[in-house]
């Protein structure tokens, strides 16, 4: 058995000639970086900045 | 009940922090396993899903100290297991849960389509069970996943999962879908399970081997996604973000 912790998947970016954005396995970095873009984006918001229960 | 031998053959091909998931549930630690029952022509990690020998062998323990961590140090919320199809390792995942803390919001992610020996192995070990609901026609589950009786056995594990955990249903909208899988869905929905917490999920990406398939290898219409709303607020469902 591999004692290593797993490797991150890659985040990736689908931008289309519309100009919406898709992204697939969005890490907490890269939904600040995807609310910079959109900061009016209120579900992006609580994405990029979830409060985890103690 | 006879269990498979714990750990046998069990790969993970990643695992990390993610938001993209229902918003009560994330920040989630999602680990993914290798390995699917299904065939989806459009699933965005085809290579690993398909393939049982993709990623690297973990323990459960091992597999689960970092996930723990994620836990502890307040970096997650709750631990996602998603595959590819986890529902394949039952004993790998009840072990798995073994090793988190008693109290730590567990998410098996599955297709669905899984038998009631696993079911009855997985009875207890989640306090969620977040299933795809993916097709609103054996048709289109033959054609796109390359499963047959697919409607059957997924509203059997939808209607056990809902008296046992907290259930979310999540639909994948497909272009050209809405009608004959969406629509179908939303009524089956309000009708067996009403007031079940369904996520209905726009992105879709024409990823993997979409492109094969006629109409699946464009993304979902603003038209579609607007039409996709309106039958679920005429259907009366629960959508959660």
């Amino acid at each position: 058995m591999n004692p290593q912790t797993p490797a991150p998947r890659e985040c990736t970016l689908l931008i289309l000639e519309d100009g919406r954005i898709l992204a697939q396995n969005v890490t907490p970095a890269l939904a600040r970086l995807l609310l910079a873009l959109n900061p009016k984006d209120a579900t992006l918001r609580q994405r990029a900045n979830p409060l985890p229960k103690p | 009940m006879r269990l498979a031998t714990p750990q046998a053959g069990v790969r993970i091909f990643s695992a990390q922090v993610e938001v993209g998931e229902e918003l009560e549930l994330i920040p989630a630690y999602t680990l993914a396993l290798s390995g699917c029952n299904l065939r989806c022509c459009f699933c965005i990690t085809g290579r690993e899903s398909w393939d049982a020998r993709a990623g690297v062998p973990f323990s459960a323990a091992d597999a689960a100290r970092p996930a723990r961590r994620a836990l502890e140090a307040g970096q997650a919320r709750s631990v996602l297991i998603l595959g590819g199809e986890p529902t394949l390792a039952p004993a790998w995942l009840r072990e798995f849960a073994t090793h988190l803390p008693k109290k730590a919001p567990l998410v098996l992610k599955t297709n669905g389509i899984c038998s009631a020996t696993t079911r009855a192995a997985l009875d207890g070990v989640f306090t969620h069970w977040l299933v795809d609901y993916k097709f609103g026609n054996d048709a289109c589950a033959l054609a796109l996943a390359r499963v047959g009786g697919y409607l059957a056995a997924l509203r059997e594990t939808l209607l056990w999962a809902a008296g046992r955990s907290e259930l979310i249903i999540r639909h994948l909208l497909l272009p050209g879908h809405v009608q004959c899988c969406w629509e179908p869905v939303a009524h089956w929905l309000a009708r067996h399970l009403p007031g079940v917490k369904v996520s209905l999920r726009p992105g879709y990406w024409p990823a993997w081997q979409a492109a094969r398939q006629p109409g699946l290898g464009r993304p979902l219409g603003s038209s579609e996604a607007e039409a996709a709303l309106a039958i679920a607020g005429s259907a009366g469902l629960n959508l959660i973000p």
